[in-house]
């Protein structure tokens, strides 16, 4: 059983599968070659991977997808059998609603029916956040997706989403 | 309105984090004393359930009905007790979860108001009048101002405890509204989810807020709720207004979840402009689809239910 996190580089995605694994994840980040983007300094060079363990011991694993392009050829690879996708966003990026319709497009191209949650971070430092953009985004690529502005530091709201993902299957 | 606090088991940064949350609370005129547990009643015990002294104090307390707070660590889901906090959340949450627990009343440092009539509660008014609701608006009460931005789908005011004030004020009356450009909110620094606030607000007043009227309903979009992720049961409401046009009776069959809590689900989604009032009635069959959220008596076997359980949605209500 797998679930898959996407979305752009700087989403926050490393942040948000450490948030719901169990353990320590197995993780493949490297330092940014062109320099500390904000309080970014490392991007993911392949995928990340943790473990939820169920209450019957049978493990949810966790996929976290790099979010730079020239790795788009493992996206189809990764999303294909997945129970569903969580995309995260930035909020602080200018063009999020852009990368909303490109990430719901990419995985409808995988599988049209696959369950799919929108976590947009970052919001809390944008005062000019609005979330307007992306409701029509998610509309124009066929609605209705869950979407909540989230802190992938908190488990409490990363868990939250994962049940918003559960009631949309 | 004096509440007594008790904690067992926590270490410096907890005691510190239920300090800070306590005294956030003072700023809606209710005082809290925090103090070590000692044996004795109290209001409301907060303590550590991987901690065997803490685990000692709950079990003590439950004994007694007195409302607990179980803490973990890490997210751990612990299915004992039925309040249950990640101790490594922010302060924003130890003040939700203890506001839940003290069921406390929507109380200005003014006073208890008497219950107001319908179309005076602010978040009523917010979800009924055309003139109000889904705008971007000013919105005054007492001294205390906020912006709010359904254009953008975000609530903003001078800071998280102003915000919080406004908020348990969503079922009183003495709202004054005026609608203005959405830039009016540039002066004020905090921001947070509109939807979340009105669905908190809302669940908090539940027993104070009109029963919602009937006609059929639907949802336009999902409600953003990432930072009411105490609240369960929403999530159960959303997905019965998504599959088409029902009404508030329908639903409370469909989730099986009491009349006013999802009256008062259903008040702020109003007021967000979320909620299709007078939408197309359902076909039969629709009408008479069932939520898929897993219940009681459903078989525990499923997958779906083994990650129903695993992330406390098939859990009760808080």
């Amino acid at each position: 059983m797998k679930l898959v996190l996407g979305g752009p580089v700087g989403a926050g995605k490393s942040t948000a599968i450490r948030t719901l694994a169990d353990s320590e994840p197995v993780s493949t980040e490297m330092p940014l070659i062109d320099g500390a983007m904000g309080e970014k300094t490392t991007t993911t060079v392949a995928l990340d991977f943790a473990t939820v363990m169920l209450d019957d011991g049978t493990p949810l694993f966790l996929y976290g997808l790099p979010g730079q392009q020239h790795f788009e050829f493992m996206y189809s690879i990764v999303v294909e059998g997945a129970l569903g996708v969580m995309i995260l966003l930035n909020g602080a990026e200018r063009d999020v609603a852009l990368h909303c319709e490109q990430w719901l497009t990419n995985v409808r191209q995988i599988r049209t029916s696959m369950p799919i949650v929108i976590g947009i971070t970052h919001t809390e430092s944008m005062s000019s956040f609005s979330l307007g953009p992306i409701r029509e985004a998610i509309r124009r690529c066929g609605g209705p997706v869950p979407v909540f502005t989230i802190d992938a530091r908190s488990r409490e709201q990363m868990t939250h989403l994962v049940r918003a993902l559960l009631v949309a299957m | 309105m004096k509440i007594d606090l008790r904690y067992a088991g926590l270490n410096e940064r907890s005691e510190r984090r239920l300090r800070i949350a306590s005294k956030l609370l003072e700023t809606q005129g209710i005082r809290i004393s925090v103090e070590a547990w000692d044996g004795t009643r109290c209001d409301i015990l907060a303590a550590n359930a991987e901690d065997a002294y803490g685990v000692h104090a709950l079990d003590i307390a439950s004994r007694r009905s007195i409302k607990t707070v179980a803490l973990t660590s890490g997210g751990k889901l612990i299915s004992n007790y039925t309040n249950t906090l990640d101790s490594t959340e922010p302060v924003l949450s130890w003040v939700q979860m203890l506001q839940v627990v003290a069921n406390l009343p929507n109380v200005s440092s003014s006073g208890i108001r008497n219950r107001p009539s319908f179309d005076e509660v602010g978040i009523c008014r917010l979800g009924m009048d055309p003139k109000l609701r889904g705008l971007d608006l000013q919105a005054r009460i007492g001294t205390r101002a906020i912006f709010i931005s359904a254009s953008t789908g975000r609530i903003v005011a001078r800071d998280a405890g102003e915000l919080l004030c406004m908020r348990d004020e969503l079922a009183n009356a003495g709202w004054e509204f005026e609608s203005v450009a959405s830039s009016s909110s540039a002066a004020l620094g905090f921001s947070a989810s509109l939807d979340s606030f009105y669905i908190e607000g809302a669940l908090a007043a539940q027993e104070r807020l009109p029963t919602f009227p009937s006609g059929a309903l639907a949802l336009s979009d999902w409600p953003d709720l990432g930072a009411a992720a105490a609240y369960v049961n929403v999530l159960k409401v959303v997905k019965a207004l998504m599959q088409g046009g029902t009404n508030i009776h329908d639903v409370v069959s469909t989730t099986r979840i009491e009349i006013q809590e999802v009256s008062a689900c259903l008040w702020a989604f109003a007021a967000s402009g979320l909620l299709r009032l007078h939408a197309e009635e359902p076909h039969g069959e629709q009408a008479l689809e069932k939520s898929s959220v897993p219940t009681e008596g459903e078989s525990n076997t499923s997958l779906f239910s083994k990650l129903a359980r695993r992330f406390g949605l098939s859990q009760q209500k808080i």
